[in-house]
C-alpha cells in the first residue's frame, strides 16, 4: 500500500510540472512545398493554434521544403528558421520570432560582501536571505552571518529579509568590491515566539536551502511552560519520540544515537534532561536551529539519521541587557552586553531546575508511608558562555562554552524486627537494618575556539578548535545487618559499594571555508581531523563487609581512535534559479585500535522551481557512523553507552533517497511533501538479553534497518495567527541475527500514523493562545502471549514467556492536548514582563508509558498464591505550568 | 474575528475528544499447545515430559499430558512408543523409553500426539563426545576466621579441551562442588553427613554473545571465537560456604558437547529469567525446535573428571 501511494505521488508531481512546457513541446505534422517563410509561419499558426508572433518586415526571402512528422514545435521553428539571423523567444506564454542579438561584452563583475546582523544588539543572522533585485540573484547568509554575491557593475538594489525582522532594502552603485554590514530591524508584533514549523512559511527567507529548515530560537513553543528545542523538533513530520518525549528523537526509523547535534559546530553526545523530558538547550542561549532529515549536505557527516546544528548567540554589541524567567520546573537567567566599544560582546546564561522543591518533600512522605526514612533528590543544570571579538575588519574569535547535567540521589533506611515463636517452645527473635544510597551523576562539557577570517570577499574560512566531554558515574551503596538475637545471639552484616563510570571524549580541529567565485556557484570544502577517547562502561564492585575482597573490580579498556574527515560540496544555481543543484562527496577515515575504515559519501540534492508556486524536491545521499550509542533501556538513561567502531563493530551506514514538492499561494498557505526511503546497515544493538552491565564488545549484534514513508505538512503563518498541520506516514523495520531469532520485527518508533496539529492567536497586542495537539499510533512493545514451565532438579521451576514475535503489539494511540496562554504585562519603562500560563494534557490522557507483567502474592488458605496481571504505567497527567519572564 | 472563532472551534473540538475511554489491551488467547521438554544423552534412555501451554496470567503451576501418544523414530523407523512414569525425584510426570537407549550421532524424531491438540514433532541427534583434557583449582581460598558465617568460597576453575574443527560446535560447562556437612556432637565427635553436589552458578553479568551463564548452573558456550582450537578457560568461582558446618570435597566437571538448538533453547531461557521489567530492558524472545508445539527435543554427550580441592 505504502509503494503504491509513493509512486502515486510520485507521477502526480511530474505530471504537474509538465504543464509549464507545453507550448514549444507541442507535437506536430505538417509539410511545406516550396512555400515562402511567412506563409509557412502563418500555415503553422493555423494548423497549431500556437501562441506565435512575429513581424513580417524581418522575415528574410526564403522558400521553405520540408515536412515534419511528429515533431515538436521547437524543432519545427528551428527547421523553418535554419540559416535565417531569427529565433524564437518564449515570453511568459508566448512565442515571438525575433533577431539574434549578438554577443556582447559583458559588464564587469564585482562583489558585495558582509554580515547581516541584527539591528540593535549586533547578533549575526544565520541564513538571513539577500536579493539582489535588479539582477534577480539571491544568496543567504552562512552559519556566520557572512554573505558574498557576484554582481555586475552599476546601480544594485539589496534587499535582505529574515524571521522576525523587517525587511530591509537599500540601493548602492556598484563601481568596485564592496563590504557592508545589513542591520536589520526586529518586527516588534506582539510576541516573539512563534509556532515551529516545517514549511516555507517560516523558510522564505531560506527558499534557496535546499536542505532542512531553520528556526530561530524565539520560535520555540513552550512544553510545561519551558520552551525546548527537543520537544519543539518533535513537532515536525518525520521526528519520533517515546511516550511524553521520553527517550529521545527518532528521525525517520534512526536510532536516538543516529541524530548529529552540534552546538556551535562541536557533536554533544547527550541532549537530554530528565530522561528525555527535557532537552540541555537553554532557550535563552540559543540563536538558530538547523533541522535536516534527508539530502544532508556534504559537509556534515557522522551519522544516520538527521543534523540537528544549533548556533548560540553571539551576545548584544550595542547594550547591556538581561532577561530572568522562573517556572515550575527550572530558573534561568542571561546577561549579555558588547565588549571593547563594541569590537565585541559576551553573553553568559545559566538554567537551574526547581522541580526538586516539589519532589523531594513528596518522596519523603512516600518513603514515610512505606516504613523508611530518606528521600530522593533530583536536579539539573545548564550554563552557556560566549565571547566575540572583531580582530580587524577581516577576522573574529569567537568562544562558546556549554556544560550541563543531571545529580541524582535516592537514599533511605529503613529497619524491621521478627518475633516468632517456634514449634519447639522456643523464641525467635532477630532486628534487621537497611542502609541504601543511590548517586547518579552525568553532564556535557562541550567548548569551541573558532577564527573566523574574510580571506577575500570571496572566501570566508572559519578554523575551529573543538571540544566535547560526556561523563557518567553512578554509584550504589548498600549496608544492611541482620542481628539475631533469639535463640541464638548472632550478627550478619553485609556492606557492598558498585559504581558504574562510562564517558566519551573528543577534541580536534576543524576547518571550513566558503568559496562563492561566481555568480550561482557557491563552494564549501574543509576537514577536521578528531582525537576520540571512549570509556564504555566500567563497573567495579567491591565488598566492603571486611576481609572479604569480593569480586575482582572489572574494569573496560579505554579506547583511543582518531578520525579524519574532508568534504567538498558545491551548490549550484542553473537557469536563473530555476535549478538549484547541491552536489558534493563526504570522506571520512577511522584509526582505532590498528584497525582502519574508510568510507566515501556521495551526496547531491535538486530543487527545480518550474513555477513560481512549486518546487520540486529530490535527493540521494549515502550517511556513515563511526560512533554508536548502545541502549539496554526504552528510557534515555544514562546508562547508555557511546562505542566506537572497532575490529568487531563495523561502521554503520545508510542510503536515503528522497523525493518532494512545494507549493504556496499568495495568501501565505503552504503545503509540502517529502517521500523517503531509508536502508541502514551494520546496524549496532545489544544482543537480546545483554544490557550494559555486560561486556558491550561481546553482547552486541549488528543488523540492518529500513525505513520509508511520507511526510506532509500544510501551514499558514501570518502576524495574527500561525496554523500548522503535520502528517507522516510511516513504516520501520529492523533485522538482527541475535535480536528475534534473527526474524525482522517492527521498530519500536514504527508509528504508522503521526499527526501533529499547531495553532497560536494573538488577541490584542498583548495575549496571545497556543494550541498543540499530538495524535499518533503506538509504539510497538512485546508482550507475552503464552507461557509454559520447564522443570530443573534443585531450583525453582522456570517459567518460560512466548512473545510470539518481538513488537507485535501495540501501545494505545497517543494523543495530548497543550494549552498555552501568554500575556505581555503593560510597562512604562524599558522592563518588559511577560506572563505564561499553560496546561500540559489538557484533558489528561492516560497515554502509557508501557505494560508489564507484575506477580503478587496472596496467602489464601494458608498457601502462597500467585496473582498475574498486566500493569499499565503512565507518565505525565494534566500538569498546570506558570511561568514569569523579565527581560530588559 | 473569523481566525477567532476558527481558534476557538479547533481547541473545541481537541478538548471534545477527553470524553475518550482508555484503551485497554487485548491480550490475545491462543488455543492451548503441546508443551516437550526433552534432553537426552547417549547410553540414557529417553525421557519426555509434556505439558500444554497456558495463558500468561494463568499460574505457574504445569498441567501435564497424561494421556498423549508419543513416538521415537530412527530415519523414520519407529523405535518405541514411549510410557507414562511418575516421577520419583520431585518433578512432574514424564514418557520414557522402556529399553531403547540414546546413542551417538543417530538423528532422533519424536513424534506427539494427545487429544485436542495438533501433533506435534521435532528432530535432533546427540553430538560426538568431546574430551577434557585438564582441570584444576588455583587460587582457591577459603573464608578467615572470624568472617560471617555465610561467606564465600573463592577459586578460580582452570579448564582446558579442545574444539572440533570443520563445523560450529556447542557446549554445556557443568561443574559440580562436593560439599559434606559435619557436626560435632556432645562427646566431641565430628559427624559427617552424605556428600551433597552443589551446581556452580556463573554470573550473567559476564555474560557475552558466546559464552551465557545456564539457569541451572555452567556456562553454555559457543565455539565461534576459538574454533577448531584449543580452549583454555580460567573460570572464576564464588560460592556460598559456611566453613563452622561443611568442607568442600572434589570439584566435578561436566563437559557436554550439545546441539545448536541445545544452545539456542538454554541460552535464551536463562537470559530471559535475568531479564528486568519491560522498562529497562527489551525481553528476550523463547527458542523453539518443536514443530507445532514449543519446547525443546535436543541431545548431548558428555565427558567429567574430577579433582580435589586443596589450600
Amino acid at each position: 500500500m505504502g509503494h503504491r501511494i509513493l509512486l502515486f505521488l510520485f507521477f502526480v508531481s511530474f505530471g504537474f510540472s509538465g504543464w509549464a512546457q507545453l507550448p514549444l513541446n507541442q507535437r506536430v505534422t505538417i509539410a511545406f512545398a516550396d512555400e515562402p517563410l511567412e506563409q509557412a509561419l502563418y500555415r503553422l499558426l493555423d494548423e497549431t493554434r500556437a501562441p506565435l508572433f512575429f513581424s513580417n518586415a524581418i522575415l528574410p526571402q526564403k522558400t521553405i521544403r520540408a515536412a515534419f512528422r511528429n515533431k515538436s514545435l521547437r524543432e519545427v521553428l528551428a527547421g523553418l528558421l535554419a540559416g535565417t539571423d531569427l529565433e524564437v523567444r518564449q515570453v511568459q506564454e508566448d512565442l515571438v520570432i525575433v533577431r539574434k542579438v549578438p554577443p556582447l561584452i559583458p559588464p564587469p563583475t564585482y562583489t558585495i560582501s558582509g554580515y547581516i546582523e541584527d539591528y540593535e544588539s549586533g547578533e549575526t543572522l544565520v541564513s538571513a536571505s539577500l536579493l539582489v533585485a535588479n539582477r534577480q540573484q539571491g544568496v543567504s547568509s552562512n552559519d556566520y552571518g557572512f554573505f558574498s554575491a557576484s554582481v555586475t557593475e552599476g546601480p544594485v538594489t539589496l534587499v535582505a529579509s529574515y524571521l522576525g525582522y523587517s525587511t530591509l532594502s537599500t540601493q548602492l552603485n556598484l563601481r568596485q568590491d564592496t563590504f557592508i554590514r545589513l542591520r536589520l530591524r526586529p518586527d516588534l508584533t506582539l510576541l516573539t515566539e512563534v509556532i515551529i514549523t516545517a514549511n516555507d512559511s517560516l523558510r522564505s527567507n531560506t527558499r534557496d536551502d535546499l536542505f532542512g529548515f531553520n528556526l530561530s530560537a524565539y520560535d520555540l513553543p513552550r512544553f510545561g511552560g519551558e520552551r525546548d528545542l527537543q520537544r519543539s523538533l518533535q513537532l515536525n513530520p518525520g521526528v519520533q519520540t517515546g511516550t511524553d518525549g521520553v527517550g529521545g528523537i527518532f528521525v525517520r526509523g534512526g536510532d536516538a544515537g543516529h541524530n548529529l547535534v552540534l552546538i556551535d559546530g562541536v557533536p554533544v553526545y547527550n541532549i537530554n534532561h530528565a530522561a528525555g523530558l527535557l532537552s540541555i538547550f537553554n532557550n535563552s542561549a540559543l540563536k538558530s536551529v538547523r533541522l535536516i532529515k534527508g539530502g544532508f549536505p556534504a559537509r556534515y557527516g557522522g551519522r544516520l539519521a538527521s543534523v540537528i546544528d544549533v548556533r548560540t548567540r553571539d551576545g548584544n554589541r550595542q547594550r547591556l541587557a538581561g532577561e530572568g524567567e522562573i517556572g515550575l520546573l527550572s530558573a534561568r537567567a542571561t546577561l549579555e552586553g558588547p565588549l571593547d566599544s563594541a569590537r565585541g560582546a559576551f553573553l553568559v546564561s545559566g538554567r537551574w531546575s526547581v522541580i526538586n522543591a516539589f519532589l523531594e518533600p513528596y518522596v519523603r512522605r512516600y518513603k514515610a508511608s512505606r516504613g523508611e526514612t530518606g528521600a530522593s533528590r533530583f536536579s539539573f543544570y545548564d550554563f552557556h558562555a560566549k565571547l566575540n571579538y572583531d580582530l580587524g575588519p577581516r577576522d573574529r574569535l569567537l568562544f562558546s562554552f556549554y556544560q550541563g547535567g543531571d545529580v541524582f540521589r535516592n537514599f533511605g533506611s529503613r529497619q524491621d524486627s521478627a518475633y516468632l515463636l517456634l514449634n519447639n517452645g522456643g523464641i525467635f527473635q532477630s532486628n534487621y537494618s537497611e542502609q541504601y544510597d543511590e548517586n547518579s551523576q552525568w553532564g556535557n562539557r562541550v567548548g569551541a575556539l573558532r577564527w573566523n577570517h574574510i580571506v577575500n570577499p570571496q572566501l570566508f574560512a572559519n578554523l575551529t578548535v573543538a571540544y566535547s566531554q560526556l561523563d557518567v558515574d553512578l554509584t550504589y551503596e548498600n549496608h544492611d545487618t541482620l542481628a539475631v538475637l533469639l535463640p541464638r545471639n548472632t550478627i550478619s552484616s553485609h556492606w557492598h559499594l558498585n559504581r558504574y563510570r562510562s564517558g566519551i571524549g573528543e577534541i580536534g580541529l576543524k576547518a571550513d571555508l566558503d568559496w562563492i567565485p561566481t555568480e550561482g556557484w557557491t563552494h564549501h570544502f574543509g576537514g577536521a581531523l578528531m582525537h576520540h577517547t571512549f570509556r564504555p562502561g566500567a563497573l567495579e564492585f567491591r565488598d566492603l563487609s571486611g576481609g572479604e575482597s569480593g569480586s575482582p573490580p572489572w574494569v573496560n579498556r579505554q579506547i583511543n581512535a582518531a578520525s579524519a574527515t574532508a568534504y567538498w560540496e558545491t551548490e549550484q544555481r542553473l537557469s536563473g534559479g530555476v535549478w538549484m543543484l547541491n552536489y558534493g562527496l563526504h570522506a571520512a577515515a577511522w584509526q582505532v585500535e590498528r584497525q582502519m575504515y574508510s568510507s566515501l559519501q556521495p551526496r547531491f540534492a535538486a530543487a527545480w522551481h518550474p513555477a513560481q508556486r512549486w518546487t520540486w524536491r529530490g535527493s540521494l545521499s549515502r550517511m556513515t557512523q563511526f560512533v554508536h550509542l548502545l541502549t539496554s533501556s526504552n528510557l534515555a538513561l544514562p546508562t547508555d553507552i557511546w562505542v566506537p567502531s572497532t575490529k568487531e563493530i563495523r561502521p554503520e551506514n545508510a542510503w536515503q533517497v528522497t523525493l518532494g514538492g512545494e507549493w504556496a499561494n499568495l495568501q501565505g498557505w503552504q503545503f509540502s511533501w517529502e517521500a523517503y526511503y531509508k536502508w541502514m546497515n551494520n546496524l549496532v544493538t545489544y544482543a537480546e538479553g545483554s544490557s550494559f552491565l555486560n561486556d558491550w564488545e561481546q553482547s552486541t549484534t549488528t543488523g540492518s534497518g529500513k525505513a520509508r514513508g511520507i511526510d506532509f505538512s500544510l501551514g499558514r503563518m501570518s502576524k495574527a495567527n500561525q496554523w500548522q498541520i503535520s502528517y507522516s506516514l510511516a513504516w520501520a523495520e529492523r533485522r538482527f541475527p541475535l535480536v528475534n531469532l534473527g526474524n525482522p520485527y517492527p521498530f519500536k518508533y514504527d508509528r504508522r500514523h503521526d499527526l501533529k496539529v499547531l495553532a497560536k492567536q494573538n488577541i490584542g497586542n498583548r495575549l496571545s493562545l497556543q494550541a498543540t495537539w499530538l495524535f499518533s499510533t503506538g509504539l510497538a512493545f512485546s508482550l507475552p502471549i503464552e507461557a509454559y514451565t520447564v522443570q530443573f532438579p534443585g531450583i525453582p521451576p522456570v517459567v518460560v514467556l512466548d512473545y510470539g514475535g518481538k513488537n507485535q503489539f501495540r501501545l494505545p494511540q497517543y494523543h495530548r492536548l497543550d494549552l498555552g496562554l501568554t500575556w505581555v504585562i503593560p510597562s512604562q519603562n524599558r522592563w518588559e514582563h511577560q506572563l505564561y500560563l499553560g496546561l500540559y494534557n489538557a484533558y489528561n490522557r492516560q497515554n502509557p508509558l508501557y505494560y508489564q507483567l507484575r506477580s503478587t502474592f496472596d496467602l489464601v488458605e494458608g498457601q502462597v498464591r500467585e496473582r498475574k496481571a498486566l500493569e499499565k504505567v503512565n507518565l505525565l497527567p494534566r500538569l498546570p505550568a506558570i511561568n514569569y519572564l523579565l527581560r530588559f | 474575528m473569523v481566525r477567532n472563532v476558527l481558534f476557538a472551534t479547533l481547541v473545541f473540538v481537541m478538548l471534545g475528544s477527553s470524553c475518550e475511554r482508555p484503551l485497554e489491551l487485548q491480550l490475545p488467547q491462543p488455543e492451548p499447545r503441546l508443551v516437550v521438554i526433552s534432553n537426552f544423552t547417549h547410553d540414557q534412555k529417553i525421557r519426555v515430559e509434556v505439558s500444554k501451554t497456558r495463558n500468561v496470567l494463568s499460574s505457574s503451576t504445569p498441567e501435564y499430558i497424561l494421556n498423549a501418544k508419543v513416538q521415537l523414530f530412527r530415519e523414520e523407523q519407529l523405535l518405541e512408543e514411549l510410557i507414562l512414569v511418575n516421577s520419583d525425584d520431585g518433578q512432574g510426570p514424564y514418557y520414557t523409553t522402556t529399553h531403547y537407549t540414546a546413542q551417538i550421532g543417530v538423528n532422533y524424531l519424536i513424534r506427539v500426539t494427545a487429544p485436542g491438540f495438533p501433533s506435534v514433532s521435532a528432530e535432533n541427534r546427540i553430538p560426538p563426545q568431546t574430551a577434557i583434557e585438564q582441570l584444576s583449582v588455583e587460587n582457591f581460598m577459603l573464608p578467615g576466621p572470624g568472617l560471617p558465617e555465610d561467606a564465600h568460597l573463592n577459586y578460580t576453575i582452570s579448564f582446558t579441551f579442545n574444539d572440533n574443527d570443520g563445523e560450529q560446535n556447542y557446549y554445556h560447562l557443568v561443574f559440580f562442588q562436593e560439599i559434606r556437612s559435619f557436626i560435632l556432637d556432645r562427646s566431641g565427635d565430628t559427624l559427617f553427613a552424605a556428600p551433597e553436589l552443589r551446581r556452580i552458578q556463573f554470573d550473567p553479568n559476564q555474560n557475552t554473545n558466546n559464552q551465557i551463564a545456564h539457569i541451572e548452573g555452567g556456562l553454555l558456550l559457543n565455539d565461534t571465537p576459538f574454533n577448531g582450537q584449543q580452549v583454555r578457560l580460567s573460570l572464576p568461582v564464588q560460592m556460598p560456604f559456611n566453613q563452622s558446618k561443611e568442607i568442600a570435597g572434589d570439584l566435578i566437571a561436566e563437559l557436554r558437547s550439545v546441539s545448536r538448538d541445545y544452545f539456542l533453547f538454554y541460552s535464551a531461557l536463562s537470559k530471559q529469567q535475568e531479564t528486568p521489567d519491560a522498562l529497562f530492558a527489551e525481553p528476550v524472545s523463547a527458542y523453539n525446535n518443536i514443530m507445532n508445539g514449543v519446547g525443546i527435543f535436543a541431545g548431548y554427550s558428555q565427558t567429567a573428571t574430577s579433582v580435589r580441592l586443596s589450600r
